[in-house]
């Protein structure tokens, strides 16, 4: 009987993560990061946006397309979206981490002399 | 009883590894604004720089010859249409009485007796102005080493005590950048270096333009947008 459970338990660990939608978030998530490490930021971003509009409350791909928004000089934006992918992810630490360094970023941003104004 | 575990497990299994998340770190390259951020083709005029107040060495003044050399590479860098320098009656005034009044620096000087740096807007057709003040001097520095040579009798080397003659060379160059429309002090830089040097290399001149290069280079820096280096954890499933 043993040897059955055990059995079933590593079948189920094996497949949980290919049915269906699953097998699809994991697919595109992690395309997405596979794209991101090669430089190809704006394919990342197309990935996870895609699982966004499909899933306004997956903080995975919130996470990352805050990444995606710093990579591209959109602190303001980053900010919002890492603080609310905390927000549903229940104080996931990496997350935390992230938001951190880019609201670090953003205060060390406004202490730079502001640009010169234009002459009227 | 064993009818109900084994379903649970399985549904309890299924939820637990579906929803697992695994981080990936990233390094990402941020693109920083520019320190200085001025108009493109705006002019620019480089005043003659100063030499700070010394008694012990007043004949030898690069002033001339470092605002020059900065204005070939700022001209180079096409950043700004440099303009030749119109009237300075107010400053050549302010400079004077600096002098008179042995002032440390005349920038500061210049700076106390009109802080919002109007004197210097009145009648000049250009954007900005760059002032500079150059501090330097020249030390012997000559002395003796320990040299490794080799000796070819025993075959091997030795250290031995030689006499080097050598000129330390020190300089600091303050830059600053004045937006004249808006009399504002937008950039200010104070760069330091030091070099030793053999007496026979060169003239004193040409050290302290090579060595006064960099603090120039640097202002140029700061007009070009920085990168960053930073990491972020993406998230994967």
């Amino acid at each position: 009987m043993k040897r059955y459970l055990i059995l079933i338990f590593l079948l189920t660990l094996l497949f949980s993560g290919c049915t269906g939608s699953g097998k699809y978030l994991k697919q595109a998530t992690n395309f997405g990061i596979k794209a991101a490490k090669k430089g190809y930021w704006s394919e990342a971003k197309f990935r996870w946006e895609r699982l966004l509009a499909e899933d306004p409350n997956d903080f995975v791909a919130m996470n990352n397309l805050a990444v995606c928004y710093e990579q591209e000089g959109k602190f303001e934006d980053a900010v919002e979206l890492y603080k609310k992918a905390l927000e549903l992810s229940d104080n996931n630490k990496y997350i935390k981490i992230n938001l951190q360094r880019a609201e670090l970023l953003r205060t060390t941003k406004e202490i730079e002399p502001q640009p010169v104004e234009e002459n009227k | 009883m064993k009818k109900i575990i084994i379903p649970l497990m399985l549904i309890v299994t299924y939820f637990i590894f579906s929803s697992c998340i695994h981080t990936e770190l990233i390094y990402i390259k941020l693109r920083k604004d520019p320190r200085i951020k001025v108009k493109p083709n705006s002019t620019l005029v480089i005043n003659n720089f100063w030499s700070s107040y010394d008694e012990k060495d007043s004949t030898f003044r690069p002033e001339k010859e470092i605002s020059q050399k900065f204005r070939d590479i700022i001209e180079r860098e096409q950043v700004f249409k440099v303009l030749d320098r119109k009237s300075y009656d107010g400053i050549e005034r302010i400079i004077k009485n600096a002098e008179e009044e042995k002032a440390i620096s005349v920038i500061s000087y210049l700076e106390k007796q009109n802080p919002d740096w109007r004197f210097l807007t009145n009648d000049e057709p250009c954007d900005y102005l760059m002032l500079g003040e150059t501090s330097f001097e020249v030390l012997d520095g000559s002395g003796y080493e320990y040299r490794r040579v080799y000796d070819p009798f025993s075959r091997s080397y030795k250290y031995k005590e030689v006499f080097v003659k050598q000129q330390i060379f020190n300089i600091q160059v303050k830059l600053v950048l004045i937006d004249i429309k808006n009399n504002k002090k937008i950039y200010e830089d104070t760069y330091n270096d030091s070099k030793k040097e053999s007496t026979e290399d060169s003239s004193n001149l040409e050290q302290f333009l090579r060595l006064s290069e960099y603090s120039v280079e640097r202002f140029l820096l700061s007009l070009k947008p920085e990168e960053e280096i930073q990491y972020r954890y993406l998230l994967g499933r």
